[in-house]
């Protein structure tokens, strides 16, 4: 790929998108004083933004990603998006959330939740937790757009990452936020082209829907091992990798040679390579010219087809395709063979495990032949992709419980998609985008599984390497892996745009989400509910002692220092340079300080003046989290972490936000407990239960001497499973033995709620 | 076997997205004119949502042109 075309377009992508954001902004605000701002906003439009934010990189390159290891099953998953995602979320909560919204005058999900029930706490306290967790599934979009761009240009992984958090963060402070729809539609109709592209592409590549999934049923798991014992002497297109910044392929940049098993057969097959590939070296050394010539590039494709050595798919991944750059060929052979004979030196001289990865580190390899360790581990469901693994198998849970459940049913309790609801202006709206919404989730979620999961078929009959091998264990490289090796290279280019598009569009909400979490709920209705009214957000509490309370200050304090702690810890453990943290935090404090200082004071009223501040400090420190997050999170991290945080918000909101809304007697207090017991629990589940994150966290080991409390299948059982019950019985209990403490808001609430015109 | 899939929770699931879908656009085009008329009194209720929305897109943006 072209980085200079794809510069140009992503720059004439950019310009576009902020004459659109000026346009709608400049609407938004004209329309507000003399007629209902958005009134003609056309149903579409709603739909689009909606989606925009819903689907994102996550979705396509992480979940599509996880495809390709789980297969169709997670097909389950857009069954719910839509079933869920769109039509319940519209017909069901929606309809009502925009009523009582408007009636409640809420702006914000902890806004909406603490003003039914009467609660300054319930609205901090759900602010507090947004806030603290969205950068979790802000990094997993993060992760997800910079891979692409990794991947398709190359650049260093941490790079990618930060120029990616800097584009959305200048994005983000320039005003490209929710309200600004026509933005929205432009990202929205990219990425529907582009994934439809992509679905009619692989189908077509296949030789048809049918024959396409035929074949993927066909190479069962059981080839995958065959395959592997036959490219076990390989290195293969994840084998070997360089670290010298042109020719990365690794995005992560990651040291990972912990499951190699030197067992010297393995490096036995590359020896006719080695040989074949020296004499290649030596008549590159000698040919002048820039191209590979069409002798040395069939000899290449010999060398690979006999050895199973991915030349080509080495080239490929390295963006150098044969007739680009031969320097790249003769310094990959020079260090194979060099790092071969060193190894088989080793080896022979009894050199164990750590010696191996102390030679592979020095030669900057991040991963040997992780496939031959890692295929059996995997976690393939045993019938092949187009079978669901068995019931109550670990996988099966994960697949149901976690991805299935926990972002199916979680999306309807999800702050940056609860308040688009919102900014509707009908019922009418409502019913006309569940249209467009609906199509718009088969196209994008949907297209992601199959392609996902077919690709294995592609890159199994092209490059004899199911998907996961291919890019050496980390499936989150699957999706950008598969567009460079399938595609030509225009669609690269439109696929970057779409990559942009899905990642700008949700964290742009998300770091909306986390700035008014921060400024307006915690801060404002918490930390200042007190505090003189001049500095406060509503006037409500003018009568109330004006003073900021020891309790509060405390809060404050443990806040800071929370974020402070999770902050130093994370930059210890940080593999990157301390140099990209002060580059990043460098870049978003002077974007603060000139949108702080420079933007025109004279139209904000005095209680925002206060809030302006606050509120983008917390938009910067959630992305300098999401960013650090996103620099350190493990590979292939992107589906669970956003299935993590989805499953997080259900556990806590879906049940009083259910009973909120359609439960008159429902209480303060049962929200309450709803709320405390739905996080109470997820924290156990995760800080025991739970296999991976307790193992992760090590609080388990640490009190009860083992890394997680639960055996079998159940640790593997999602918490939601777990807290989302004990917070609907608090929710019921609680709410049932008390009573309603303020019958005049549920009037308020409730006024013309259900009344059909 | 549907569509070259053995496994019924696969194919069943492959079919379910579509009908799903499906039904997302006729309930879109069945209701495409219901639920449109808004009381005066909502049309109030959203001018002041509108503005305290606008106040709070500046303090997180910046506000923008003036």
């Amino acid at each position: 790929m072209n980085i200079g075309w794809l510069i140009i377009v992503v720059v004439i992508y950019l310009a576009v998108t902020a004459y659109l954001g000026y346009i709608g902004f400049k609407r938004t605000k004209s329309a507000a004083d003399y007629m209902v701002g958005g009134r003609r906003v056309n149903p579409i439009v709603m739909a689009l933004s909606y989606g925009a934010t819903f689907i994102s990189t996550s979705a396509i390159v992480g979940f599509g990603g996880l495809a390709s290891r789980f297969g169709m099953s997670l097909l389950w998953l857009t069954v719910f998006n839509i079933g869920f995602g769109i039509f319940i979320a519209f017909v069901v909560f929606g309809k009502r959330t925009r009523r009582m919204g408007l009636n409640l005058d809420a702006h914000t999900f902890p806004e909406f939740l603490g003003r039914r029930l009467d609660s300054k706490f319930i609205q901090w306290f759900s602010g507090l937790l947004i806030f603290l967790l969205m950068p979790l599934y802000a990094a997993a979009v993060l992760i997800g757009g910079s891979q692409v761009l990794t991947v398709l240009t190359k650049i260093p992984f941490d790079v990618g990452l930060s120029i990616f958090g800097i584009l959305v963060a200048v994005y983000v402070l320039m005003g490209g936020l929710k309200g600004v729809m026509y933005t929205d539609a432009l990202q929205a109709t990219l990425m529907f082209v582009g994934m439809i592209i992509m679905l009619v592409g692989i189908y077509v590549m296949l030789g048809g829907i049918t024959p396409a999934h035929q074949k993927l049923t066909q190479l069962k798991p059981s080839m995958i091992m065959a395959a592997d014992t036959k490219v076990d002497g390989l290195l293969n297109s994840g084998g070997l990798q360089l670290t010298k910044p042109d020719i990365v392929v690794n995005p992560s940049n990651k040291t990972s040679v912990t499951n190699i098993v030197p067992a010297t057969s393995v490096f036995d097959g590359v020896k006719d390579a080695e040989g074949r590939l020296g004499k290649l070296y030596s008549k590159m050394t000698n040919d002048k010219s820039n191209q590979l010539s069409p002798e040395i590039t069939s000899e290449l494709k010999a060398i690979e087809a006999n050895n199973n050595l991915m030349v080509t798919t080495l080239l490929a991944n390295t963006n150098l395709p044969p007739n680009a750059n031969p320097e790249f060929v003769k310094r990959y052979a020079e260090t194979l063979i060099e790092f071969d004979n060193k190894l088989e030196q080793m080896l022979a001289g009894g050199g164990g495990t750590n010696d191996v990865k102390a030679l592979t580190k020095s030669y900057g390899i991040i991963s040997l032949n992780l496939k031959m360790v890692k295929v059996p581990q995997m976690g393939v469901p045993a019938g092949g992709w187009t079978s669901s693994p068995p019931s109550g198998s670990p996988l099966w849970w994960l697949i149901f419980s976690t991805i299935v459940l926990g972002v199916g049913i979680g999306v309807l309790a999800q702050p940056q998609l609860v308040v688009r609801f919102m900014t509707v202006k009908s019922n009418q709206q409502i019913n006309r985008s569940i249209l467009i919404g609906g199509i718009f989730i088969l196209a994008t979620t949907g297209t992601a599984f199959i392609v996902g999961s077919l690709s294995n078929v592609y890159l199994f009959e092209k490059f004899g390497s199911v998907s996961v091998a291919f890019v050496g264990g980390n499936h989150d490289l699957v999706i950008p892996a598969f567009i460079a090796n399938a595609f030509p290279d225009w669609f690269g280019y439109v696929f970057m745009l779409v990559i942009l598009a899905a990642g700008m569009s949700t964290l742009s909400s998300q770091f909306h989400t986390i700035g008014t979490s921060f400024g307006r709920d915690f801060f404002e209705n918490g930390i200042m509910a007190n505090a003189p009214a001049e500095n406060n957000v509503k006037s409500e509490v003018k009568g109330k002692k004006p003073r900021v309370s020891v309790a509060k200050t405390l809060i404050i304090i443990a806040v800071a220092s929370v974020l402070s702690v999770l902050i130093a810890l994370i930059m210890i453990n940080a593999k990157i340079q301390i140099i990209t943290i002060i580059i990043v935090l460098l870049f978003l404090w002077l974007i603060l300080i000139f949108f702080t200082f420079f933007s025109k004071e004279d139209g904000h009223s005095s209680k925002m003046k206060g809030g302006i501040l606050v509120t983008r400090i917390g938009i910067l420190v959630g992305i300098l989290l999401t960013v650090i997050l996103g620099l350190n999170l493990e590979e292939g991290i992107i589906a669970r972490a956003t299935s993590i945080f989805f499953g997080l918000m259900a556990s806590s909101f879906l049940a009083p936000y259910t009973a909120a809304i359609f439960w008159k007697r429902f209480t303060r207090k049962g929200a309450i407990a709803g709320i405390l017991a739905g996080v109470i629990a997820s924290a156990i589940a995760f800080l025991f239960f739970h296999e991976k994150e307790a193992a992760y966290f090590g609080i388990s080991k640490l009190i009860f001497g083992k890394p997680f409390l639960i055996e079998g299948p159940f640790a593997s059982v999602d918490p939601l499973v777990l807290a989302l019950p004990v917070s609907i019985i608090f929710t019921i209990v609680v709410t049932l033995l008390t009573k309603v403490e303020n019958p005049a808001t549920v009037e308020k609430a409730f006024k013309g709620v259900g009344k059909k015109k | 076997m549907v569509l070259g899939i053995p496994d019924p929770s696969i194919w069943i699931a492959y079919l379910l997205l579509i009908g799903l879908t499906l039904l997302c656009v006729v309930y879109g085009i069945i209701n495409w004119n219901k639920e449109g008329d808004i009381s005066d009194e909502e049309v109030k209720e959203e001018k002041q949502w509108n503005k305290e929305e606008i106040e709070i897109e500046e303090e997180v943006s910046g506000g923008g042109d003036k």
